[in-house]
């Protein structure tokens, strides 16, 4: 996890540690710009604490932000400059920020003609990421103490060659991973539950490196995907249902015969690592 | 109030900044100098728009295609339009509630909503800023020409010179701004000349420090730290005695393990030292994740690393017997051998030992500064033992399971020698 990951969960905790007295001045700013034939758009988001919200914009436009914040504790950051993207709230200079009502609230709309470089991080905020239909080429999640949740609930018509996952303490929940097109997932995870659902429409192959601390781990995986698991791992009992052990690997029964495979690489401490069969046009439901 | 007009000042000159970008590109250079984005041949739609709003101000900055761009501002009092005071309001006027509720009303909508409202919006009657206003949108975002509209009863030689003062005012915000930095550059040479004070002060005591002492000064120290040496002295003997009296079985158990057992006490004590700390983590983890060993959690954060410690005490007072058990073997024989055959001289003799080498170290600091390297050896070899002892004793410790499985030497056959029982003394 990188040290501004960190920093921004130890910001994080310390708003929502203590309750503050006092009123706010609540500002809102609300950015927006057109879609002009950007080649690409690199978006660079970093929240400390409260609400995030990421969806896809209407045709025609770049992006759209509005983000309120508590003016007394923080500034803004609406910027763009040459095709980069800088959103999110920072703290003022010398201002000491707590309670969770200082949490601010920041709502994306990211346009869908762009091919967009995603990178994301938030301490304890609890954000709504629905990414499906965007042109996705890369992107970074970095995560705190927060609950997320992460969709692609249309295919993304880029291949995104890495989806790259940092969790904290945090409650992590992807959903339609299939249409995401990732080539490469990693998931870098602390303490929580993960759960990665892959299902949507497949266009290729896919690998995932899971490393976890403390948690459960559960993979959602349509049936036809060809599923292969190396677990390395100590204290983390493996679920290995629907696979066979072949070597150091579990294999699912149709792996040699799968149009689409996931591999996915394994190394758990503590906790529990589950698989679920889902049928293919079905997301998993919300346990 | 100051921090939340700080957040106001970044929006108003970013808003400023733009508008003078655009004045001086004069249409030509797009305000985002997005080199892949130019702009699109008869375009007249908004490029970007950023929205603000809070206690003290209400402000709109547009930027057009072909460049151009509309700033539009109520703030503290003031109406700005592109940076040029135009007239003024209060706070909850009617022109005030009415721009606030048209941003409020374009601050959720696309583009187009967002250009149909702006023309759309009619100032409240009566005031005159707000009809300049409700004009400069409307033709503004109708035509995409901004110069015109913001300078609605101007003749055309008069934009050189608006830009001029213009460019003036902007200078002094930045003028203002230095102004405002220098403070820092204040504190910052003060503190520099602080820390100058502070580090001769500190050079000045160093010196002193050095051409004070003397013989007598390597004396006091010395003694000072023998003193502390006795006192510690006193306290492991005095928590000895109360071993042997409590618990001599156990403790002649350990001792007789660190004798007999020494190499393989100490590995054991040395891993044992290594695993203390994440074995404490790892159990601590296992109880919290474990629901029913929530409640065993509470005992085991203060018990844990008490045992450790109770366990590190009494095996370097079992190895401190075991010394001064061999040390009066070493020294005595025949019937001195039995009357001196005591734990508690054993406890007095090896506590003494094992603590030789600091007494000689600090001895040796007496004579000053020329026997610093022995005084350095002697220390060295004195924490190395201390360490070994801590291991060996810890290791004893563990392998005879405090003392109630004691690993002693061969055993000797009764047919050959059959000495006579020995009954330990019992006191000093």
């Amino acid at each position: 996890m990188s040290s501004r990951t960190l920093a921004l969960a130890g910001a994080a905790l310390v708003l929502v540690a203590a309750p503050a007295m006092g009123t706010q001045d609540w500002n809102t700013v609300t950015a927006s710009r057109a879609y002009r034939g950007e080649e690409e758009l690199r978006v660079d988001i970093q929240f400390g604490a409260g609400r995030l919200f990421l969806q896809p914009g209407p045709a025609g436009s770049l992006y759209k932000a509005t983000v309120r914040y508590d003016a007394d504790s923080f500034l803004p950051v609406t910027e763009y400059e040459d095709g980069r993207l800088r959103l999110g709230v920072e703290s003022k200079r010398g201002v000491k920020v707590r309670g969770r009502q200082h949490a601010s609230r920041l709502d994306v709309a990211l346009g869908p003609d762009a091919p967009l470089a995603i990178d994301l991080e938030f301490g304890a905020a609890q954000a709504d990421i629905e990414l499906g239909g965007l042109r996705i080429r890369r992107a970074e999640i970095s995560t705190g103490a927060s609950e997320t949740t992460l969709r692609f609930s249309q295919p993304n018509p880029e291949r995104l060659s890495v989806l790259d996952i940092e969790v904290g303490a945090a409650a992590l929940r992807a959903e339609g991973l299939g249409n995401a097109n990732v080539e490469q997932l990693t998931v870098d995870g602390g303490l929580g539950d993960v759960v990665l659902d892959f299902s949507g429409e497949w266009r290729g192959d896919m690998t995932a490196d899971i490393d976890m601390g403390i948690g459960s781990l559960t993979l959602v995986v349509p049936k036809g995907v060809g599923l292969h698991v190396v677990k390395d791992g100590f204290l983390a009992p493996f679920d290995s249902e629907g696979l066979v052990k072949r070597g150091p690997g579990y294999y699912s029964l149709d792996w040699d015969s799968a149009p689409h495979r996931l591999t996915v690489r394994i190394d758990a401490a503590f906790g529990s690592i589950n698989v679920r069969w889902i049928e293919p046009s079905v997301t998993a439901s919300r346990p | 109030m100051r921090r939340s007009s700080s957040a106001s000042d970044t929006t108003s000159r970013r808003a400023a900044r733009l508008v003078l970008a655009a004045l001086l590109a004069s249409g030509v250079v797009a305000a985002d100098g997005h080199a892949q984005a130019q702009p699109r041949a008869g375009e007249t739609g908004v490029v970007s728009s950023q929205i603000s709003i809070s206690r003290n101000e209400a402000a709109l900055v547009l930027e057009l295609a072909g460049g151009d761009s509309l700033a539009v501002q109520l703030r503290e009092g003031q109406v700005r339009l592109n940076g040029r005071e135009i007239g003024t309001y209060s706070r909850g006027d009617a022109l005030d509630r009415a721009w606030r509720e048209l941003l409020n009303r374009v601050i959720e909508v696309g583009d187009d909503e967002l250009k149909r409202a702006l023309v759309e919006w009619e100032a409240p009657a009566g005031n005159e800023a707000g009809a300049q206003l409700d004009r400069v949108l409307e033709e503004v975002i109708g035509r995409g020409a901004v110069e015109a509209a913001a300078l609605p009863a101007g003749k055309p030689g008069d934009t050189v010179s608006i830009l001029e003062a213009r460019i003036a005012e902007l200078q002094q915000t930045i003028e203002e701004l230095q102004r405002q930095a220098e403070p820092d550059f204040d504190r910052i040479h003060e503190l520099r000349r602080e820390i100058e004070r502070e580090v001769a002060r500190e050079m000045a005591r160093n010196r002193r420090a050095r051409s004070a002492p003397g013989f007598l000064h390597h004396v006091g120290s010395g003694f000072s730290k023998l003193f502390s040496l006795v006192v510690t002295y006193a306290v492991l003997v005095a928590l000895g005695f109360a071993a042997v009296f409590f618990g001599r079985r156990y403790l002649e158990g350990v001792a007789d393990t660190a004798r007999h057992a020494t190499l393989r006490s100490g590995l054991v004590g040395l891993a044992t030292l290594f695993l203390l700390v994440p074995a404490f983590i790892l159990g601590a983890l296992a109880l919290a994740i474990s629901v029913v060993g929530i409640p065993a959690l509470v005992l085991w954060v203060p018990l844990f690393p008490a045992a450790a410690g109770a366990a590190l005490v009494f095996g370097y007072l079992g190895v401190a017997h075991a010394a001064g058990e061999s040390l009066a073997e070493r020294r005595f024989e025949g019937g001195e051998w039995f009357k001196r055959a005591n734990s508690y001289y054993y406890m007095l003799t090896g506590v003494g030992l094992l603590l030789a080498l600091f007494a000689a170290s600090f001895v040796f600091e007496m004579a000053g500064p020329w026997l610093g390297f022995i005084r350095g050896i002697l220390l060295f070899l004195a924490v190395v033992l201390t360490v070994a002892v801590a291991a060996i004793g810890l290791g004893a410790v563990m392998v005879s399971r405090a003392g109630t499985r004691p690993v002693t030497g061969p055993t000797v056959d009764d047919s050959i020698v059959s000495p006579p029982p020995v009954e330990e003394e019992s006191d000093v």
